[in-house]
């Protein structure tokens, strides 16, 4: 199975600071890569970067999906072309209803694929269906997009645009913190019934409870903007035991 | 010779002709006390400088002016009205059960008393439209009617020419809804007068769409015992466009609600100036207007709260919340309260803030283009101002496309 996603030495600043110091990683169709690592270590920059969020600029290396080069694509290309970062905290949007705004995103997608975009009643059917699976009520669509949601609410929101935009490479941002034990589970089924041979998974997570229900094919950990350490899902079970002090000191 | 010499001299001749175009209300023309018309500047023309009304001809439109596309909003047929605004051609078998339309001359208003409701000081471009009436409209409920269908005012130059007098009266516990619609293509100079008595409701909603040529109105509003004001005020700019409100809660337990849209671009230019005078006691008053500015355009807003010595119980509010979208546009916004009486309570803020960058990723992170993004973004951000009803809904679908959404 070819690349999904290519990360080459990659560095990155932020606001003037180099948070990403040379990070490599490969993810092939069908795999789940779980990043692990302390607070401020740069995962969410990491996710972000490949995103395309402005302000965040690579410095050195670079990142393909598929064989095309993202660093000079806008956010809005990237995610037509099949990228989709669910954010570690979903932006809350007043006054723009949540199936206005996954309507929108929808028909952006088909457009840019040259297909019919849905029919808006068959859409909004579809969306209430998805939206019953993660146990998300379908008042959450009437709603302002996030406005008000619970912190689990708005990661499910999450999960239902991924289903909705079905992407190559779902990028999940600690999309099991803040979730119950129940809903981790409708989160975790959702990503599995994501998962493919076709589609790629980049789970960041501090916790080695949802690898349980997801289950990694490789677990990196990230200190200080690089990669210390790979490994299968033992890694992550390890380091529950043992804590990042354990790497850190193994690494150096 | 300076401009507002210049203009006085133009006024005088104009008259004279309407002296005898429309000789009915010559003695009001005749009353209009010129010489009020400042020479100097004025706070409250800080933003629309009152000189530039002298640089603007007030002559009649040209018969190709008068032309007016079809007006963007409609109300469904069985549900409206149309009283001509200009009060000449009433049909009076097509107005509602409680309801009557008459000309200014054939009202039974005192026609020396015309302006005496009104503050000529803060606003004395009532003086120019005195000079000029042609014509007006008054128009009564009586006491303890409901109106049901929408009473629909045309603004249109080919209504009312150059300017225009409405005077709208609701007798005791009666109701009306009003949709006043604009539509110009000449320079225009309005008066608005509203009465509301006791236990009388008005649900006015207002639309004055983009013009190049430039419009100045007074809209003045009373209110008395109970009774409940409802505007819904949407103002896209254009060449200078002034809308001054003044409403005053005379009687007690007024209630006084504004939810208003104020959007400018290119090199438009809108000034708005809500005065609300609290006077009698348990008054309220909600307003709510959110303003969008692009390209060079200037927005100006000035809300203005003054409660009266014994006004007490008071409770008075007034959010403006500002966007601006690019750095060259222009927003003046500038809230002002006057408190002359102890127990009350009054908030009031002002906001000019950007499109929001999280709020802008999130959505283009979903794929929806940056253009996109920022239109959907300015609909949320007016959002709260909207009227629930089709009404509201056509607002909604002009203003999105005013704003490059999906649906322009
Ligand atoms: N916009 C920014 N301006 C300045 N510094 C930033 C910005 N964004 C991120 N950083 C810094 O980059 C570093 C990495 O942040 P990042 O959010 O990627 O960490 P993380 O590994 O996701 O941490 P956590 O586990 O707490 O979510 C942190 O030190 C953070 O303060
Ligand atoms: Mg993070």
């Amino acid at each position: 199975m070819s690349n999904i996603l290519t990360i080459e030495a990659l560095q990155v600043e932020v606001a003037g600071k180099l948070i990403l110091k040379g990070v490599d990683l490969q993810i092939r169709g069908g795999e789940v890569h779980a990043i692990m690592g302390p607070n401020g270590s740069g995962k969410s920059t990491l996710a972000n970067v490949i995103a395309g969020r402005p302000g965040y600029s690579v410095s050195a290396g670079s990142i393909h999906f598929k064989d095309q080069d993202l660093v000079e694509l806008d956010p809005e290309v990237r995610a037509r072309l099949g990228v989709f970062l669910a954010f570690q905290h979903p932006i809350e949007i007043p006054g723009v209803s949540n199936m206005e705004f996954l309507k929108a995103a929808v028909d952006s997608h088909c457009k840019a694929a040259g297909t019919e975009p849905p029919d808006s009643m068959e859409f909004i059917k579809h969306a209430r269906a998805v939206a019953a699976t993660l146990d998300l009520n379908p008042d959450f669509l009437k709603r302002g997009v996030n406005e008000g949601f619970s912190g689990g609410e708005k990661k499910r929101n999450e999960i239902l645009q991924m289903l909705l935009l079905e992407p190559t490479l779902a990028m999940l941002d600690e999309t099991d913190s803040g979730l119950d034990i129940d809903a981790m589970q409708t989160v975790a089924e959702g990503i599995n019934q994501f998962r493919s041979a076709d589609t790629a998974v980049l789970l960041v997570t501090h916790y080695q409870r949802l690898l349980n229900y997801v289950v990694p094919d490789f677990v990196h950990v990230l200190v200080d903007g690089r990669i210390v350490r790979s490994g299968d899902r033992s890694l992550a079970l390890e380091l529950e035991e043992r804590g990042y002090g354990w790497v850190t000191a193994t690494a150096a | 010779m300076t401009a507002r010499e210049l203009f006085l001299e133009e006024l005088a001749t104009r008259v004279q002709t309407l002296a005898v175009q429309a000789p009915a209300l010559a003695l009001l023309r005749n009353s209009a006390e010129l010489d009020e018309l400042p020479a100097g500047k004025l706070e409250s023309f800080k933003y629309t400088p009152i000189e530039s009304l002298y640089d603007t001809a007030l002559a009649d439109p040209e018969p190709g002016a008068m032309d007016v596309p079809d007006a963007p909003l409609r109300i469904a047929d069985a549900d409206h009205f149309v009283v001509p605004v200009s009060g000449i051609d009433i049909d009076t078998s097509a107005l509602p059960a409680g309801l009557s339309a008459l000309g200014l001359a054939e009202s039974t208003l005192d026609l020396k008393e015309l302006n005496a409701g009104l503050d000529v000081v803060r606003y004395p471009l009532v003086h120019v439209n005195t000079a000029l009436i042609r014509d007006g409209l008054v128009v009564r409920v009586a006491a303890g009617h409901r109106v049901t269908p929408t009473l629909q005012l045309n603004l249109t130059s080919a209504e009312t020419a150059t300017c225009s007098r409405v005077v709208i009266i609701l007798e005791p516990g009666s109701e009306l809804r009003l949709f006043e619609q604009h539509h110009q293509s000449v320079v225009a100079n309005r008066v608005l007068e509203i009465r509301l008595g006791a236990d009388s409701t008005l649900h006015h909603t207002r639309w004055q769409g983009r013009s190049d040529c430039s419009a100045w109105q007074l809209t003045s509003v009373v209110l008395e015992d109970n009774a409940c004001y409802r505007l819904d005020a949407f103002s896209l700019g254009g060449a200078p466009h002034r809308n001054d409100f003044h409403v005053r809660l005379t009687g007690n337990g007024a209630d006084f609600e504004l939810k208003g849209v104020q959007l400018t671009r290119d090199a438009d230019k809108l000034d708005q100036q809500v005065v609300v005078e609290h006077v009698g006691q348990h008054g309220r008053s909600r307003q709510r207007i959110h303003g969008i500015a692009s390209g060079k355009s200037r927005l100006s807003f000035n809300g203005r709260i003054h409660i009266h010595p014994g006004a007490q119980h008071t409770d008075a509010r007034l959010t403006n919340r500002n966007l601006q979208i690019d750095g060259s546009a222009q927003i003046n916004t500038k809230p002002e309260l006057e408190i002359y009486a102890d127990d009350v309570q009054c908030a009031h803020g002002a906001t000019v803030g950007q499109i929001d960058a999280e709020q802008l990723f999130y959505l283009r992170s979903r794929g929806i283009s940056d253009a996109a993004a920022r239109a959907l973004l300015m609909q949320g951000f007016l959002a709260d101002c909207l009227p629930d009803n089709s009404l509201g809904q056509q607002i909604g679908r002009l203003l999105d496309a005013e704003l490059g959404g999906p649906g322009a």
